[in-house]
């Protein structure tokens, strides 16, 4: 729901509406995520459990100026866990949303309660997206690609997609769109007609991504995330399997790794040694464990903030690449357990978000965030960008000085 | 614009406001009984009180919710008293659990004893209520384990002051200045906060209880918060009325004195349009000293305690009711606001941005506060960088 052009509204809570937009609003601006409406529409305890769902009309004239204003192209509403639960037949709404507004209006039926992992929200999201999509007639084949994957929509260097941009861009391959942040409804439907969809988190493959790449030719790659030496090499090789490059992208990516090959040498040797422990989601700690390998950190302990079909096929061969077998995998990790690991495995350095640090304040572990930074951890640059972040840290650098910003040297 | 027709909601469900106001005990461990999703979205808010962002869950999904879910309440309480040892367990129910009307009194109050420390099971849900709705349920359950322990608010000897949470933008620095403030105008000052920095009580003390922030309006006669000479003025004596102190001398000359620089700095500021965005006792004192003392414009989006305390006292700014974000930007456009007191969603081109209100993203300095004498030099501070700040800033609408 991060397009320029869908506006995503919450039936139920007002919590829901207000603590989603303080997501995107938090580090949205550091990304070029320009703040956009995120409205409700409220409903009470009786109107659940009598099924009414009807918008007040001055709400409905509301909604329909704000959508005018800001130019939406698709409304799409998001039920709570109550109208979940009360399995109501939001068809009348959607009807009386559309009709007032007369912009296309869609039904997410996706609430917490309906799943514990983000990337049943995510498949539902892209779903709703393609699916409106495919309503239009299938443009013709091209030959670029598409990124696909929700990142913050920074197409700046520094960041994480720009990062990925630049390394593409080297190896002569032609990015059509970058799927959904900061993108459109048009771009949706115009990357169906891309030679492959390249993701960097493999959470977000399912049902959706699959179905196009069965029934419309859309090739995926991209289960192994692009972090480090050896993940990145092996994000390019599938990228060269979904082309049919029969190795061609791979050996032009193994001449770009090999001056990263030459910088790392030093930075290893003064890594030697080092525990570390390491926090992720599906993409990222896999990503970030691959890294860890390429610098021969020894990981001590791991966790995965939340499991996706596809970890059985990422983690085990970055697992074997690592000096050591880490002695605790967790998943879905309580602070309690990682207040266990702080306290028993004496760490030289944590990675983690940015709700663990205060764990390692109190054991006084050196911490670095890794879902707020503003210098990408990504692809062959990103081993290096990593290490010297372990080693500043290493020497007594605060990277979280304050709670809610992320110091780095730019 | 109002709650019936406003589409962005300025506040958050009744948890938000449940967590604020534990947000400052220590040793209180919080269990959202619901979707982990509805935990994993308010551990901001400890975050915001400078606390470690531990919001338990029972992480219920859709077949918990026809089977019942129980059991993952009961583990979770145990595993809370064993892991954590807490002095209160507080079990925050979601819109699902709130919606299904189990019976959760029954299992808690034996959990409560065998723990051993006591378990609040307060209602969350954002459609039943807000997030004033919420701080109010937590200091309703506080005031209820408190009179269970024999204290006896008559014969009260200590001066407490109630409302605020220590996850409000710049709590530490306003309660600071509230403290000298008390201190410089009757001598005295709060022996307690509630609530911020405190521990649960274990023993008997009784209270003198002064209503603000969020309760402000309990009071008999109600007082917004202490922003500027006359709101000083007045809270200061509020407070002297209620525990019957006079006012020193030496308050009555800062006050007198600040009176004088505030007539000095509105010859040189003139036709300000100021919008804020806050609760109603923040919002409103704020509101009034600009309207007032300077003779600004105001436009306010509040809670519905702004509404209707102006109704009965007069009005101090024009006033939407719950409205925020986006569509209290484009509220504020209309307005042709040049000066925004707010939360980082009110971050514009449009105006000079004054952080005031949560969430206040990526502050890194020291931030002052704007109430009491101090405040009030501080703000005209502000207002008389303004002028600078417009030359290095692209404002469309100062004047």
């Amino acid at each position: 729901m991060g397009l320029e052009d869908v506006l995503p509204v919450v039936l139920g809570a007002r919590g829901c509406a207000a603590h989603i937009r303080f997501t995107k609003i938090a580090w949205g601006g550091d990304f070029n995520f320009s703040p956009c409406p995120l409205p409700f529409i409220e409903v009470s305890r009786s109107d659940v459990i009598h099924g009414n769902y009807q918008v007040m009309p001055a709400q409905l004239e509301n909604l329909r100026n704000t959508a005018h204003k800001l130019k939406y192209r698709l409304i799409a509403i998001m039920s709570n866990d109550d109208v979940l639960l009360s399995c109501a037949d939001l068809e009348p709404l959607r009807h009386q949303v559309q009709e007032a507004t007369q912009i296309p209006t869609e039904i997410l039926e996706i609430s917490p309660l309906a799943g514990r992992n983000q990337w049943a929200g995510y498949d539902r999201a892209l779903g709703l997206l393609y699916r409106h999509a495919l309503k239009k007639p299938l443009p013709e084949k091209n030959a670029g690609i598409n990124m696909v994957g929700w990142k913050w929509p920074s197409r700046e260097r520094k960041h994480d997609i720009g990062a990925c941009l630049a390394l593409l861009e080297k190896l002569d391959i032609r990015v059509n769109h970058v799927i959904p942040g900061g993108s459109s409804l048009s771009a949706v439907h115009d990357s169906l007609a891309s030679r492959a969809n390249l993701l960097w988190c493999p959470s977000y493959i399912g049902e959706t991504l699959e179905m196009l790449e069965k029934e419309y030719d859309l090739p995926l790659a991209g289960y192994t995330p692009p972090y480090g030496l050896e993940g990145t090499t092996t994000w390019i090789s599938e990228l060269d399997s979904a082309l049919g490059c029969q190795d061609e992208l791979v050996e032009k990516a193994l001449h770009l790794r090999e001056r990263y090959e030459q910088e790392l040498g030093p930075l290893r040797a003064q890594l030697k040694g080092v525990r570390g422990f390491v926090s992720g989601g599906p993409g990222r700690l896999p990503g970030l464990l691959s890294i860890m390998a390429d610098l021969g950190v020894d990981v001590v302990a791991a966790a995965l903030f939340w499991p996706h079909p596809s970890s059985k096929r990422t983690f085990p061969p970055i697992i074997d690449k690592l000096p050591n077998v880490p002695k605790t995998m967790l998943v879905a990790p309580s602070l309690y357990e990682l207040e266990e690991i702080a306290e028993n495995e004496k760490v030289d350095f944590w990675l983690g978000g940015y709700q663990e640090q205060h764990a390692c304040k109190r054991h006084g572990i050196p911490f670095i965030p890794i879902t707020v930074y503003t210098k990408s951890h990504q692809c062959y640059e990103g081993v290096v960008t990593v290490a010297e972040k372990i080693l500043k840290a290493l020497s007594g650098f605060d990277f979280v000085a304050n709670v809610f910003q992320s110091i780095e040297d730019e | 614009m109002d709650s019936l027709t406003r589409i962005e909601p300025l506040l958050g469900c009744q948890m938000a406001g449940i967590l604020k106001a534990a947000a400052a005990i220590e040793q209180v461990v919080p269990i959202v009984h619901g979707p982990m999703g509805c935990a994993s979205g308010h551990r901001i808010i400890p975050l915001f009180a400078g606390r470690e962002p531990l919001v338990a869950t029972t992480a219920l999904n859709e077949m918990n919710m026809i089977m019942g879910a129980e059991d993952r309440l009961r583990s979770a309480i145990l595993q809370a008293g064993e892991t954590y040892q807490p002095d209160l367990i507080l079990v925050i129910l979601s819109c699902a659990t709130s919606l299904t009307g189990e019976i959760h009194n029954t299992i808690t109050e034996p959990l409560s004893r065998q723990t051993g420390c006591p378990v609040f099971v307060l209602d969350g849900s954002g459609i039943v209520g807000d997030e004033i709705g919420g701080y109010r349920a937590f200091y309703d359950a506080f005031r209820d384990l408190e009179a269970g322990m024999g204290i006896d608010a008559e014969k009260a000897n200590n001066l407490e002051l109630t409302g605020l949470s220590a996850a409000d933008f710049g709590c530490g620095e306003d309660v600071a200045v509230l403290q000298d403030t008390l201190q410089l105008a009757i001598g005295c000052s709060f022996d307690r906060i509630l609530f911020h920095n405190i521990t649960m009580p274990s023993s008997q003390r009784n209270y003198r209880t002064i209503h603000a922030g969020r309760l402000w309006l309990d009071s008999d006669h109600p007082c917004p918060a202490p922003f500027g000479a006359q709101g000083t003025l007045a809270w200061a004596e509020y407070i002297s009325r209620e525990i019957n102190q006079p006012l020193t001398q030496e308050f009555h000359q800062q006050i007198d004195s600040l009176q004088e620089d505030i007539q000095q700095c509105c010859s040189a500021l003139e036709n300000l349009r100021v919008g804020i965005e806050a609760e109603s006792w923040w919002g409103v004192g704020l509101a009034r000293f600009l309207d007032e003392e300077f003779g600004f414009s105001v436009c306010l989006s509040s809670d519905h305690a702004a509404m209707q305390y102006q109704q009965q006292h007069g009005t101090v700014a024009t006033t939407f009711t719950d409205t925020g974000n986006v569509e209290l930007v484009h509220l504020f456009q209309s307005f042709k606001t040049d000066l925004v007191f707010g939360s980082s969603y009110l971050h514009h081109a449009d105006w000079i941005w004054q952080p005031f209100w949560q969430p206040v993203w990526h502050v890194v300095d020291e931030q002052k506060s704007f109430m009491g004498i101090k405040g009030a030099y501080n703000m005209l501070e502000l207002l008389k960088n303004l002028e600078r700040q417009n030359s290095v800033t692209t404002q469309k609408h100062f004047k």
